[in-house]
């Protein structure tokens, strides 16, 4: 075992005389990781903007074939927009109603109290307004968690 | 240790040439490791400096539960073990770096005795011939500077596991010499 270590002392002895003759890599290190970021930033810019043309080139040239789909959609979704909208001034009033009872120490109106004028009115929402709120709160969501796992602390 | 922790802060907070520091640093110790493997001094450094350019890309992920050193280790063993196994698929490296050392070793050190000398290209023989990770982990366990808490943590082995490789390595290459 003795010769194993003294081969292995020899050869670390051999290789640290080469060791100290090698240049310091420091600076050249350096350049390279310079260099390295440099085209990495290129190549980023590059895929950004390309994948922005196609994207808007996809959208022009799928908004151009499904014209008359993209019709009936949008229609659909204005709509859509002023059920929503419709409700939502609804809710405002009847919140805005409840608010000023309650303020002014009445807290039932004569048929019956918010909470169940609140009740009636969520459930009486169509299906439609139920996706786009969920979906909504998905995105909400989504964006959330990428935004806490992006600007997490380095341990 | 608190000048590479140091160091490293800069880098991560984009200062490149803080690296710069802890690569002339440690540059010798990482050449050393991976100088065993290479078949010319030039490789060995080119070798060195994807140690480097690998460990900044990693830097990151660096916790400072091991000491840098170490750390830098692990990734020089497994650049080693990767440049190994291209060498291997490439041909016979290693034959052309046995000639390179004993002709230095016969021009410089002519004096030696030649029993020794054979001796010594049996080992070198014998070491080259271990598989990858074999060769690295016999590689760490002589090399002096380095615990063998930290010899297991490079390989990525537990403790126990790392000194029964060892042993049964160590063991391999004595009797392979004594059947010579």
């Amino acid at each position: 075992m003795d010769t194993l270590k003294d081969f292995f002392n020899e050869e670390h002895r051999r290789r640290m005389q080469e060791a100290e003759e090698i240049v310091p890599l420091g600076m050249h290190v350096v350049h390279i990781i310079e260099k390295q970021q440099v085209v990495r930033r290129k190549t980023r810019w590059y895929w950004w903007s390309s994948g922005c043309v196609a994207f808007v080139a996809a959208a022009v040239g799928a908004g151009f074939y499904f014209r008359e789909n993209l019709a009936v959609f949008f229609h659909r979704v204005s709509e859509i927009a002023g059920l929503v909208t419709g409700k939502l001034v609804e809710i405002y009033e009847n919140t805005k109603f409840a608010l000023l009872s309650w303020g002014t120490g009445v807290t039932k109106t004569a048929e019956t109290g918010f909470i169940e004028k609140a009740t009636t009115e969520i459930s009486a929402w169509p299906v439609q307004v139920w996706y786009v709120v969920f979906l909504a709160a998905g995105v909400a969501l989504l964006l959330g968690v990428d935004f806490l796992v992006r600007h997490r602390k380095p341990v | 240790m608190t000048q590479d922790i140091e160091n490293i802060q800069k880098t991560l907070s984009g200062d490149a040439r803080a690296y710069g520091a802890l690569v002339d640093k440690y540059q010798s110790l990482v050449f050393v490791l991976v100088r065993g493997i290479c078949k010319t001094t030039a490789d060995a450094q080119e070798v060195t400096q994807d140690v480097f350019l690998k460990a900044y890309e990693q830097l990151h992920t660096f916790k400072g539960t091991a000491s840098f050193r170490t750390w830098l280790y692990r990734i020089a063993y497994n650049t080693a073990i990767s440049h190994i196994r291209k060498t291997k698929s490439r041909g016979k490296a290693g034959e052309a770096y046995m000639h390179e050392v004993m002709h230095t070793a016969s021009s410089v050190e002519e004096e030696h005795d030649t029993e020794r000398e054979a001796q010594y290209d049996k080992i070198r023989q014998l070491v080259e011939d271990l598989p990858p990770a074999e060769r690295m982990l016999i590689e760490l366990y002589y090399y002096k500077e380095l615990k063998m808490e930290e010899v297991a943590y490079i390989c990525g082995m537990t403790l126990s596991n790392a000194k029964v490789r060892i042993f049964r390595i160590r063991q391999k290459l004595q009797e392979a010499m004594t059947a010579a």
